[in-house]
């Protein structure tokens, strides 16, 4: 059964290739935390130069789905790496902070498998037996973020982020499979601390969101034998 | 062991797993319009939107997805102030007034959620309505050039619906929820609007306060609560 689901993937993946190009949004719910670069300041903000931020949660809906399989896993994102360049006072108590660097990780855990935990976000990140719920399943994407721009209005604790992320496939899939389109973007409003009691102590503030990005993965050409030869 | 000794504990891990269960929101996908037009003052903002089943916070009241659509109609909030910078690339927006509405539908038996006839957003039970009664600011902004997009935020007073007594009688109070809108987007590249719409939009309406703030006492008034 499981090399005809194989099969049965390389199929759908393959009718997918031709449509034309078409974004799956994947609606993203979770919370973001900060380090704190200069220990004599806390929290966020401020948004100091070397921060670095982090967060974690889950995948809420599809709104193209392919290939996930939303019943049988649940999937989990973790947002790592992104290093402040500093905040910008843009006026009227607004900041903007550029980041470098990071990376967005969407991992699938499958609900019945053994060694399945359930996500929960602990306080106080990271926490490494909180975060490492998050992670602890198959890579389904990975993205490298290419540009990421926070913008947060410190007066009533709200704001937004946008990132450009370059997508390749994850562990999940046979190697020889590749994105036909990787570019990708995320986008999502965020709600501090100060306005959002849902948001756990330790993290800074909620994110909710979605990215876009394409799916398809090309055809590719194979004699019998190599089609065999995947299953070997 | 000693009765009050059990007691004591007892109250202490009540006390603990309340703030669990306070942090509650809804949470809600969808798109919105601005009439006659966007990004002028006098145009009204109208969103309707679908429940994500709760994934980060549960929803303030028992809700079944599995049986039932959620949706959410925000109705009648008007643009009172708009400013755009485009040096920082921002659009700044105010709001007054405005209505929020949740319906509950059976999804058997009950009409799908359809962008292109939006009575379908409203024609199930509305359960729970609030007023946006102090105003609402949205900003949007474009800093790496993909298309504007955003957030806004606000609060709402919960004033009616079917739940709105449920809602009480968990002992939530109704006032000064917190109205935030999520993910906030212009059609560009990547995001694309059904025919009608001017923003791709995000709703949550948190429950806002500390649920179990910390209140002084002295030992002797500890002691009196067990009495």
């Amino acid at each position: 059964m499981k090399r005809l689901s194989w099969m049965m993937v390389l199929l759908v993946l393959g009718a997918v290739t031709a449509q034309a190009q078409t974004y799956e949004v994947i609606d993203v719910i979770g919370y973001l935390y900060e380090s704190d670069n200069d220990p004599a300041a806390t929290g966020f903000p401020p948004s100091q130069a070397g921060d670095v931020l982090a967060g974690v949660g889950f995948v809420d809906n599809f709104g193209y789905t392919p290939y996930w399989d939303p019943i049988a896993y649940e999937y989990t994102w973790i947002l790592d790496g992104l290093v402040s360049g500093g905040e910008v006072d843009l006026g009227n108590g607004l900041i903007r902070m550029f980041y470098s660097g990071g990376t967005l990780d969407f991992v699938a855990q499958n609900r019945a498998g053994p060694g399945y935990t359930m996500p929960f976000y602990g306080v106080n990140p990271p926490d490494p037996s909180a975060i490492g719920t998050f992670t602890d399943g198959d890579v389904y994407l990975h993205g490298v973020i290419t540009q990421f721009v926070l913008t947060f209005d410190t007066l009533n604790h709200s704001g937004n982020y946008q990132g450009a992320i370059q997508f390749e496939l994850g562990s999940s899939f046979h190697p020889d499979l590749e994105l036909l389109f990787p570019d990708g973007m995320t986008i999502a409003g965020v709600v501090g601390a100060g306005a959002d009691s849902t948001v756990p102590d330790g993290y800074d503030m909620e994110a909710d969101g979605h990215v876009y990005h394409d799916p398809t993965i090309p055809n590719d050409d194979l004699t019998w034998s190599q089609v065999k030869n995947l299953y070997r | 062991m000693n009765p009050i000794r059990t007691l004591i504990l007892t109250a202490v891990v009540i006390l603990a797993v309340i703030p669990a269960s306070g942090q509650v929101e809804f949470t809600f996908e969808g798109f919105a319009m601005m009439q006659p037009g966007i990004d002028q003052v006098g145009a009204t903002l109208t969103v309707y939107g679908i429940a994500n089943p709760p994934a980060s916070a549960p929803t303030p009241l028992p809700m079944d997805f599995v049986n039932n659509q959620y949706t959410l109609a925000v109705t009648g909030m008007v643009v009172t102030a708009f400013a755009e910078n485009p040096v920082i690339a921002t659009k700044d927006f105010d709001f007054q007034g405005g209505t929020i509405q949740i319906f509950g539908e059976p999804i058997i038996g009950g009409s799908a959620a359809d962008y292109a006839n939006t009575g379908t957003f409203t024609d199930g039970d509305m359960m729970v309505q609030a007023a946006v009664d102090d105003g609402w600011s949205m900003l949007l902004d474009n800093p790496i050039g993909f298309g504007y997009s955003g957030a806004g935020i606000g609060t709402c007073d919960l004033n009616g619906g079917s739940s709105l007594g449920d809602l009480q009688s968990y002992g939530f109070p109704t006032d000064d929820w917190t109205f935030a809108g999520s993910a906030i987007a212009e059609p560009s590249f990547f995001i694309t609007v059904p025919a009608g719409y001017n923003y791709v939009f995000g709703v949550k309406i948190i429950f806002p306060y500390d649920p179990t703030p910390n209140a002084d006492a002295t030992w002797s008034q500890v002691k009196n609560l067990f009495r």
